[in-house]
Formats: C-alpha cells, structure tokens, sequence
C-alpha cells in the first residue's frame, strides 16, 4: 500500500540532503548549483520509499540517483568556445567541470558509506551508458530517427532505470520511462519551437534537415512520440490504471505538488 | 637509473594490465569514445599508480586477477581526471599529442572523461571489498575539492604554507596514498600494513608535489615541456614562491606580475633561485621523503618493500 505522508516526509529528508550536498561554499558564488527537479525527486522516492526500513534506510540511493544526474547535466553545460584566460566566463567553465567531477565523486561516496556496491556499479554502467550516447548524438554518428530516440530515451532515464532494474521491478521501469520521456519531449518541443539549442534540438534539427523535414512536420513527429508515452501512462498496463496508483495519483494531486501540475499540463 | 628498471620484476603484470586497459575501453563500442580514450592510454605515461598498486598488493595474498581490477581503477581515474584537467586548464598539448579537447572539443572531452570514470567505477566494483571503496570515494572526493580550491587560492597572495600543504594533500599526495593502500586491502593485507603504506604513499606523494613545483623554477623549458615559471605565471602559488614572499620587496614583484607585467617572470625565477626558496622548499620535500621512508622501516622486508623504497627515492630526487 502507498502511503503519502511517508512519501512525502521521505521526499523531505532526501531534499535536505541533496541541498546540504549541493551547497558548496565557494562554488556557489560562481556558478548556479542544480536546482532540483520535483518531478523526478517525486517520482524516485514514491518508488524507493516502500523499500526503506529503518535498518536499511534508502535516502542516500535517492540523494545518488540525483548527484548522479546532476553530475552528467551540469557536464552538458560546458561551453566549447574559446574563452580569454583569467575571466569570470573562464572561471564559471572551470568550475562547471569540476562541479560535475564533484557531484560523481559524492554518488560513489555517498554508496559506499551505505555499503551497496552493486549499486555503484550499476549507476556507473549509467554513466557510462549516458556518455556514450551523448556522444553519438553529439557526434551526429546516428543515421534513423529510431536510432535518435534510442539514444535520448537512454541519455534521459538510464540513471532512473538503473534504479528500477536494481530493485527488479519492470512495471515501474515502465512507469519512469513512460513519465520522463513526457516530460522530456514536452520540453524539447518547447525548445525546437523556440529555436533554443540543447543536444536533442541540434541532433534533430540534422535529422529534419536531412530528411528534407519541415519544421511543422519535426513538431508533429514530436507530438506523436508525446502522444505515445502518454498513452502509454493512460492506458499503459494495469499498474498504472490499477485503483492503489489512481489513488495515489489522486492524493498527489492534493498535496499540489509540481508532479500533480505537471500530469495536469501534460493532460494526463 | 630509468624508472622502469626499478620495478622490472612487475613488466609481465604491467604489460597485462596495459593490454587489458585498451581492450576495457574497446570492448563494447566503437564510437569516437574509444578512439579518444585509446589516444590518451596509448600515449603513455609512467603507470606509477598501478605500480603502487600492485607492489602494495605483494604484501597481501597477491592475486593478479583480483589485484588488476584496482590497478586498472585507479589508472583510468588518473585519465579521466587528466582529460577534464585539460579542459580546466585550457591546455592543447599532453604528452606530446594534441588533447581530446584540442583535436576534438570541450564536450567530446568532458563526455570521454565522464565515460572513463563510469568504466574505472564498473572495474572497482569487482573488489567486494567495502573498505576498499570507501578509501577510494573518500579520495575522489578530496581530489575534486583540492582542484576547486585550485581555482579558488589562484592569484590568492594572502594564502599561507597549511592552504598549500592541503592543496598538494588534495591534489596528487591523496591518490598515490590510496593507490599504495588500496593494493594492500584488495589483497587482504593486515589493517596494520595498509595504513603505514596509506602514510608511505602519503608522504611521498607530498614530496613528489613539491619537486614537481620546485622543477617547475629549476628546470628548463625543454625538460619541462613548457616555459619555467609556468605556475606562477598562471596564478598558482607554490612553496618556492611562498618562501620567497618572505624576502622583502618580492610579494610587490609578484603582485606586478599578476596584474599582467609577464615580463618580470625571469626576473621573479632569479630571485627565488637566490634567496634560498629553492633549497628550504627542498628541505621539506627531503623531510616528506625521510618520513615516507621510516614508515616504510616498520613494514616486513620483502622485494616490493625494497622496490617502494627505490621509487620514493627516485620520485624525490629527480631532476626532472
């Protein structure tokens, strides 16, 4: 049975972590620290809540999970352009670095006091996983639009899904998949209709351009895969439509939290 | 004598683990990671890390198909943070070859380094050791810190001798001292050895730091691969300046330097050679190695004991 209030108080210590992590004195002068996405903080502790006892409380898998993505986003942010030496832009890119560098090394140590070495090694098959399809899709070395979303469905939820698979547990693999592709399309779509560049939109940008693909026809493309995943959500399986994750999704919706907003937008 | 010779007894393993680096980077994917990795691991570099590892492992129940693992660990996150350095510092030029972020760019750079990591992470974890990695995380950890502070202390003209000793700790003294007592706990070497060989790779990883950053006065642009003075001139202030700051009228020379008179860097060398920087800042590095080889005293003789001794030795001493 889920229980919110449990939940909830979870998400709570797990934040309180997380932003005791996060906080570094010098660096956050610099450059801007992470901001959390509710969401997926959501999400993650809903599913790793039920599985926390007291004798083997699971807040510093969560606290991971995120240090871990954050670690890959933040090295997104890198700039590639050449910098005069000794500024504040130089500065800001030489922390940015070291940032991600910093929030790696607080996942390993953060697991290690825990004691769970099988789950380092499957958040570093992640990253390892995310890397290289960064560069795939970085490297424009992806020919199918197949291929495309193979690589950013792993880039997004291969973090996520190291979770799910430690812990055994396909139907909400499914569910996390399902949630951040969404939620990730949503936002990419956004960006494509605002020429804003991020890896997804430069890489797709190839693809339509390659295919002799309008912007109007890229949008619609998008617009199917969104459909997809959240069919996928709607009538998915009987997980998602049984009564305890109605209910749950119900008493999400009271608290207003940003996932109840946010399955609202997505007309969920 | 040529550092290799030191530790010839180890080129079977050496030459295994090196094998196997390349193939743990091959295996599974074909993309522009593998060749940018390949073009790091095959450009060389001492192996001191896995050298360290393994003679620490000698002191255990030495098992080269348990003990690889770590050494190879600990050589990729030697790399990866080697590629993001290359990033931090804006350098083009590594061993000789043009950098990952060089030849190709800041993100395939950052992206090679982050899958590096994932892979040395993937090896460590065969070691089921959980003592084992709570050394190694601690270290990584240490290590960010210390490059952050790197960044922080540049230029920094109020910082005093402890900033520095923590900042070299972070920096390079850490990972040696793991490297020596991670080989020793992955081959179920007694707590009691491993610690002393945590300090022997402590200490003289300490003196391998400050003779590096006394090199970086004394030796000439074409021993160092870049100009003399290199340090300084990009801000970073290390023990021979520190003691040079004591001599009255310097710190008011180094401050003209750093609002961008670069001129005044030979100017600035000399003086640190005259005024007795140099061989106080040698006097530590002499004490680091001293205490790095009492440390050492205390463990059973054995050939890996002998050969530690001889590298701290030559790491100490080299002329560049």
């Amino acid at each position: 049975m889920i229980d919110v209030s449990n939940i909830l108080e979870f998400i709570e210590d797990v934040k309180e972590q997380l932003t005791n992590k996060l906080q570094h004195k010098y660096m956050k002068n610099i450059i801007s620290t992470p901001s959390i996405d509710e969401d997926k903080l959501l999400l993650l502790c809903s599913f790793l809540e039920p599985f926390s006892t007291a004798e083997k409380p699971l807040h510093a898998h969560a606290v991971s999970v995120m240090l871990v993505q954050f670690a890959l986003d933040t090295h997104d942010l890198v700039s590639t352009q050449q910098l005069p030496s000794d500024t504040s832009l130089e500065k800001e890119r030489q922390l940015t670095v070291l940032a991600g560098d910093y929030y790696s090394g607080l996942y390993y140590f953060l697991l290690s006091q825990a004691g769970d070495i099988t789950f380092i090694q499957r958040l570093a098959t992640a990253i390892k996983k995310t890397n290289i399809s960064k560069m795939f899709l970085y490297r424009n070395e992806v020919k199918t639009l197949e291929e495309m979303i193979h690589h950013f469905t792993l880039i997004e939820t291969a973090v996520f899904t190291a979770l799910t698979e430690y812990f055994e547990q396909p139907k909400w693999t499914k569910l996390f998949l399902n949630v951040l592709l969404t939620k990730r399309f949503l936002y990419e779509k956004q960006c494509l209709l605002n020429d804003e560049k991020t890896l997804f939109t430069e890489t797709f940008k190839r693809y339509m351009k390659r295919n002799s693909i309008n912007k109007r026809e890229g949008i619609a493309m998008l617009d199917s895969y969104i459909e997809t995943n959240r069919n996928a959500l709607i009538d998915g399986d009987e997980f998602t439509k049984s009564e305890e994750m109605k209910k749950y999704i119900k008493s999400l919706l009271i608290h207003e939290t940003s996932m109840g907003r946010r399955v609202n937008d997505a007309r969920i | 004598m040529k550092l290799q010779m030191i530790y010839a007894f180890l080129h079977g393993d050496i030459s295994r683990i090196e094998k196997e680096l390349e193939e743990a980077i091959e295996k599974e994917n074909t993309s522009i990671i593998s060749e940018a990795s390949l073009q790091l691991l095959q450009a060389g570099g001492k192996r001191i890390r896995p050298v360290f590892v393994l003679l620490g492992a000698k002191f255990g129940d030495y098992d080269i198909e348990n003990i690889k693992n770590v050494a190879m660990a600990l050589e990729l996150i030697h790399m990866a943070s080697l590629v993001h350095d290359d990033v931090v510092d804006d350098s083009d030029v590594r061993r000789g070859q043009p950098t990952i972020k060089a030849k190709w760019d800041n993100r395939i750079a950052m992206y090679t380094g982050d899958y590096i990591l994932g892979r040395s992470l993937e090896l460590m974890t065969k070691i089921p050791d959980v003592e084992a990695h709570k050394v190694l995380s601690h270290a990584i950890v240490e290590v960010c810190l210390g490059e952050i502070e790197q960044i922080k202390d540049k230029y920094d003209l109020q910082q005093n001798f402890r900033t520095y000793f923590r900042r070299i700790k972070r920096k390079t003294a850490l990972l040696i001292a793991v490297s020596c007592q991670l080989g020793a706990i992955a081959a179920g070497a007694d707590k009691s050895i491993h610690e002393r060989l945590y300090w022997f790779g402590y200490y003289v990883g300490m003196s391998f730091q400050i003779t590096d950053d006394i090199l970086d006065f004394t030796s000439s642009e074409k021993q160092l691969g870049k100009p003399a003075g290199s340090d300084l001139l990009q801000g970073n202030i290390t023990l021979p300046t520190l003691y040079a700051l004591e001599v009255p009228g310097m710190r008011e020379q180094v401050e003209k330097l750093f609002e961008g008179e670069h001129e005044r860097i030979s100017i600035i060398i000399e003086e640190i050679k005259k005024c007795g920087a140099i061989e106080k800042a040698t006097k530590v590095s002499d004490m680091y190695l001293d205490k790095a080889l009492t440390v050492l005293n205390e463990l059973p003789p054995s050939k890996a004991k002998n050969t530690y001794n001889k590298l701290a030795k030559f790491i100490g001493k080299r002329k560049f």
